[in-house]
């Protein structure tokens, strides 16, 4: 139940007039929008910034310097703004400000997911456990991805984020994202097809 | 709606309102894709399969970051906040305590200087906050707090003390305080509550005047530029003397005068002399916020949620607690003459509940009283 709630968070839209409530409430003084703020953006914006740096713990200080900057420049704030989209700018910058050497890192080279990696002991055991174990299975279609098709597919639907936000977010051209995703969810659908059958819904 | 007949499952997968659908319990998008399956069967399949890729993203393997710390990190997000809010100048003492002979031989000739170039005035100069807070600084490493918003402003001194500045007041206390005594300096108006500690006696500087005090509660008034400052006593006790007389007793001096005021009683001081009236029943600098000098604190089983509206209020501050489950409790207490924090403690104490500061809001949970 919690996952759905918190998806629904995620997707794209439905938080957006909430934000710019917080967002006017935020500029005006009150310290509450900050923390609610928080409250819906500090776990997205960490696992964004641990995608990027790969270290969990540079990601969260990135987070607390950007809504400490948040609160100490709210005089300064643009009025109308994409809320989301903003903290994860802001999130970025601080990283390639802070970490110059490693933030790029993760769109050039392969790196290893933190969590159920192939070669990981506890993936092994649930391999042999349960051959058909759908998130095993899931993360194995994952690494069939390349790096940026991972980043955007993770940008799209972990973090929420519009193409158009990405794409401005990466510097990269519109026609690049939307090739990348389409391909990305190519590859993915054919991994789907052999497990479909043993997952019908319906 | 019509554009979705030429979309294959990459292309549902993306869209947007498609993803809200697979995710959410929104209506509007249920209502729309079931009468849309309705109308084009035959995407069925593609649809199935769109739904299942958007599904397969839940799993997206992400960093792992658990409640706690989101709470952690939440917490020294504030925790900074705070420090820069509340000490928005700490003078460091230490060079001043290093090169206090420099700066002493540089004071004095300026002084001399001064002495020669224009004739002494017959008027000793008065002592004002910067030039006492310049003086402290050479003992202490020191805060520094400034009021500039429109509600009063609470000061949780290191030894829990509570003081009520006033808009436009400054406010510099010790990081920590002396053993033997406890020393803060003020400069406009300010209401204080003081922590009982005999074994160290209390402190305001405040223009011309010190005022000593052993645990009470009391209001000085010295804004810059003023003659008269005054002193009124809510709780206590508390012994006024001048700022000059009060310095030079610490470098072998004779005792300087000093006046007692008793609760309810006030007094103007014009540099050396003294003056008595009555407390202002209404001061003008105080419309700002409801006087917590007219509030008694006495309470005889008074339900809690009475008692914290009338803390909210004296003290302009937040405070969240379960009003069904607490607010009923009935308290009798006399929390007249303590802090906050300990008027806190006195009442959790006797509703058996505990309180915590969060985000600058008192936060008092407890299981309920029968």
């Amino acid at each position: 139940m919690n996952e759905d709630n918190q998806d629904k968070e995620c997707s794209a839209s439905s938080a957006g007039n909430d934000d710019h409530a917080l967002w006017s409430a935020l500029k005006a003084g009150d310290k509450h929008s900050l923390g609610k703020l928080f409250d819906r953006y500090a776990r997205i914006l960490i696992a964004y910034g641990c995608r990027m740096v790969g270290n969990k713990e540079i990601a969260k200080d990135a987070v607390q310097e950007v809504f400490f900057d948040l609160w100490l420049y709210r005089d300064n704030l643009a009025g109308e703004v994409e809320v989301k989209y903003y903290l994860f700018r802001c999130l970025r910058n601080v990283l390639i400000r802070t970490n110059p050497e490693r933030s790029h890192a993760p769109l050039l080279e392969e790196r290893a997911y933190p969590t159920h990696t192939e070669d990981s002991l506890e993936a092994k055991w649930l391999d042999a456990e349960n051959e058909k174990d759908w998130n095993i299975r899931i993360t194995r279609s994952l690494n069939a991805l390349s790096e940026r098709e991972r980043e955007i597919i993770s940008l799209k639907y972990y973090s929420g984020l519009k193409i158009k936000e990405i794409v401005s977010l990466l510097g990269l051209k519109d026609q690049t994202v939307a090739n990348t995703l389409q391909n990305a969810l190519t590859k993915l659908r054919k991994h789907l097809i052999y497990f479909l059958i043993l997952f019908l819904p319906y | 709606m019509d554009h979705y007949t030429h979309f294959c499952a990459e292309d549902f997968a993306r869209d947007d309102f498609f993803i809200l659908w697979v995710r959410s319990a929104d209506l509007e998008a249920e209502t729309f894709w079931q009468n849309w399956l309705e109308t084009y069967p035959f995407k069925r399949g593609e649809v199935e399969a769109a739904r299942q890729l958007v599904l397969m993203m839940r799993h997206l393997p992400e960093a792992d970051v658990t409640d706690e710390e989101i709470d952690v990190l939440k917490r020294s997000v504030y925790d900074r906040i705070e420090r820069v809010e509340n000490r928005r100048t700490i003078f460091r003492g230490s060079f001043f305590r290093r090169h206090w002979w420099a700066v002493a031989a540089t004071v004095a000739a300026l002084v001399s200087g001064y002495l020669w170039f224009f004739l002494p005035s017959s008027e000793p100069a008065a002592w004002e906050y910067s030039g006492i807070v310049t003086e402290a600084a050479r003992e202490y490493d020191l805060i520094e707090v400034e009021n500039q918003s429109r509600e009063v402003r609470l000061v949780n001194l290191p030894d829990s003390s509570s003081v009520l500045l006033r808009r436009g007041s400054k406010l510099t206390y010790p990081e920590h305080f002396h053993k033997e005594k406890r020393e803060i300096y003020l400069s406009g108006e300010a209401f204080f509550e003081i922590t009982k500690d005999p074994e160290r006696p209390f402190y305001v500087f405040a223009n011309d005047i010190v005022t000593r005090v052993v645990g009470t509660s009391f209001t000085i008034r010295a804004y810059p530029g003023d003659k008269q400052v005054s002193v009124a006593v809510k709780t206590g006790k508390v012994v006024v003397s001048s700022t000059r007389g009060h310095l030079s007793q610490r470098t072998g001096g004779a005792a300087p005068r000093e006046t007692v005021l008793a609760p309810s009683q006030q007094a103007f001081f014009i540099g050396e002399k003294v003056s008595f009236a009555e407390p202002d029943p209404q001061p003008a600098a105080r419309s700002d916020t409801e006087n917590i000098e007219t509030v008694s604190f006495e309470y005889d089983e008074t339900p809690l949620r009475v008692i914290v509206d009338e803390l909210m209020s004296a003290y302009a501050i937040n405070i969240v607690y379960d009003e069904t489950v607490l607010g009923d409790c009935p308290i009798t207490a006399s929390l007249g003459d303590v802090p906050l924090a300990e008027k806190l403690n006195l009442i959790c104490k006797a509703v058996r509940a505990g309180y915590r500061t969060v985000e600058g809001d008192i936060l008092i949970r407890g299981e309920g009283c029968d």
